[in-house]
């Protein structure tokens, strides 16, 4: 029983981190872009993003999960199952696709708050010194002011990091077996609780793995002060 | 002639009109104070120097360059103003020194980019040129191999030959010719990057930090931080170096390292701008001293007739609570 529930949990598993990774990957730069956005002079971009931002932040995951799954049914009258057959594919991926798609919008929201605050919080005497340097905009972005905010925003983006490893559990709304359901799925047939804190110790392992990884970055960047 | 000529330059933030009209002339190898209570404008003249701010009327001809005119209303392209404000260095009151960068980097960084942005540009040059005569010896190639194949006095057996061999020879051509290309590039690099270290690590030197290139600024002291950061604005070889006020964020002990390196500077032919409150430094240094009050050049003159023999009230009376608090600080 112990090796059946291990590689079910081991399954759920896999989805977990592949969720986590592509949220990560493909959050990072949008919510660069949104912090951008955010931050422009062009005023009626600047709200919209605000008013997203603040939507995306306001509402649960969840919720957004559910209203992501039932989009182009709704609004363009294609079932999912009909995005399934097309691409040959189970719904079970077609599912996955769309918690995907509702993580990393979720995310890039949060992200790009934190790259917001970082970019805004490196003082205007860095972005004239290299004006004054002849620095183009994009060379002071890219070598002054960008390695400063990697810097300043890691705290906060280990704990935002660490939290989406945990939200992933919140993929089983649309049936995908992460850990969590996977391990609910064994205490049901197995009438047995220890699945249960089984996968927590997958949890723990995951997010200890980050935590040291995160302390070993801020520790190849303290070679200087802000 | 003048190096750098300024007809007045106006500049408001909103309702505050903070420069009402500044007229100066500097000389190649002058050094200019300009002293003035808070407020008085001294800073955003400097920044209308360096575009920093853009002023609103006036104008600012650098040897002979008209870099600014108000009267002209063209359109703000950064590309243009980053190429004019290379004729102007500034040193910051906080050094603004970068935080990620050793010293040595510090220095180097902007000469870095600007020569990686030259020799990019020199090279697409070379290279358009080169193209052209590699198509010219590629067709001359091509007619001497049809001219080959033209020769009927020649057998089968002696065609191939020759053909064979010209082949080679043109192969051979058209390496060397790309060599040649490659060359001509190293040496344009060479020529842009060559000497960047050595001069960064002068710099250093003149400035007093020689052993001091792989410190990060955290690890300096003010006086240090801001030696670096004079340094920096010399890597460019500016016209016109101004500073705002580089002693005012130091303590008293520090002001002084800096006002030699500055005072250094004079020997050699560099124009300098300097905004301070030293009145010391300002007489001894200063080859030329403009007193600002209320956005207006109140007084402008030699040190003597600015510090012995003012005109103004206003002169007077700033300059005699200067000392008043140069006399209080030497009683406490």
């Amino acid at each position: 029983m112990f090796a059946t529930v291990t590689a079910d949990l081991l399954n759920g598993f896999g989805l977990t981190v592949l969720l986590f990774a592509v949220t990560l990957v493909a959050a990072i730069p949008l919510g660069l872009i949104v912090a951008f956005c955010s931050m422009t002079r062009f005023i009626p971009l600047k709200w919209l993003t605000k008013v997203f931002v603040w939507v995306i932040r306001g509402t649960p995951l969840m919720l957004q999960i559910i209203v992501i799954s039932f989009i182009p049914n709704t609004l363009f009258e294609i079932p999912n199952r009909a995005i399934a057959d097309f691409f040959g594919t189970s719904m079970a991926n077609v599912n996955f696709i769309f918690v995907c798609v509702a993580f990393i919008i979720n995310y890039a929201a949060y992200f790009s708050e934190i790259f917001r605050g970082g970019i805004e919080s490196i003082p205007k005497g860095q972005h004239e010194a290299a004006q004054v340097l002849g620095m183009t905009k994009s060379q002071t972005f890219f070598l002054v002011v960008l390695p400063q905010v990697v810097k300043r925003i890691i705290p906060p983006m280990s704990n935002e990091i660490i939290t989406l490893v945990k939200d992933t559990s919140l993929a089983r709304v649309l049936g995908v077996v992460e850990i969590i359901l996977a391990a609910n799925q064994a205490v049901n047939l197995y009438v047995v609780i220890w699945p249960l804190f089984y996968a927590g110790a997958f949890y723990l392992a995951f997010n200890g793995i980050l935590t040291l990884l995160f302390s070993f970055i801020e520790k190849k960047l303290s070679y200087y002060k802000v | 002639m003048a190096i750098l000529e300024v007809k007045g330059l106006k500049k408001s933030f909103g309702a505050n009109e903070v420069l009402k009209g500044i007229d100066f002339e500097l000389n190649r190898g002058e050094v200019l104070a300009i002293i003035g209570s808070s407020g008085s404008g001294k800073t955003t003249l400097l920044r209308c120097l360096n575009f920093l701010e853009t002023a609103d009327e006036g104008s600012i001809t650098v040897n002979g360059e008209v870099l600014f005119d108000g009267a002209q209303a063209e359109k703000k392209n950064s590309e243009d103003i980053r190429k004019k404000r290379l004729h102007f260095g500034l040193v910051f009151q906080q050094f603004n020194l970068f935080p990620h960068y050793n010293a040595i980097t510090n220095i180097k960084l902007a000469a870095e980019l600007l020569g990686k942005e030259k020799s990019r540009k020199e090279c697409a040059a070379i290279d358009a040129e080169r193209r052209c005569e590699r198509a010219t010896l590629k067709a001359t190639q091509k007619a001497e191999l049809a001219a080959l194949k033209n020769d009927d006095k020649l057998t089968k057996q002696e065609l191939n030959a020759a053909k064979k061999q010209l082949k080679a020879s043109h192969r051979a051509a058209l390496i060397e010719f790309d060599d040649v290309t490659a060359a001509k590039k190293t040496a344009v690099r060479e020529r842009l990057f060559g000497d960047i270290d050595k001069r960064a690590q002068a710099l250093l030197d003149r400035v007093g930090l020689g052993d001091r290139a792989k410190a990060y600024p955290c690890e300096l002291s003010g006086g240090q931080q801001q030696r670096i950061a004079i340094a920096r604005a010399l890597a460019l070889s500016p016209d016109i170096l101004c500073f705002d006020e580089p002693t005012s964020a130091l303590d008293p002990e520090l002001t002084g390292e800096v006002l030699k390196v500055i005072k250094g500077l004079k020997s050699g032919d560099s124009t300098m701008i300097v905004v301070t409150h030293e009145m010391d430094f300002a007489r001894n240094v200063a080859d030329k001293v403009i007193f600002m009050a209320d956005g207006v050049i109140e007084e402008m003159g030699s040190p003597y007739q600015i510090f012995e023999a003012p005109k103004s009230e206003k002169t007077k009376a700033f300059l005699q609570k200067s000392r008043e608090q140069t006399l209080g600080e030497d009683i406490a």
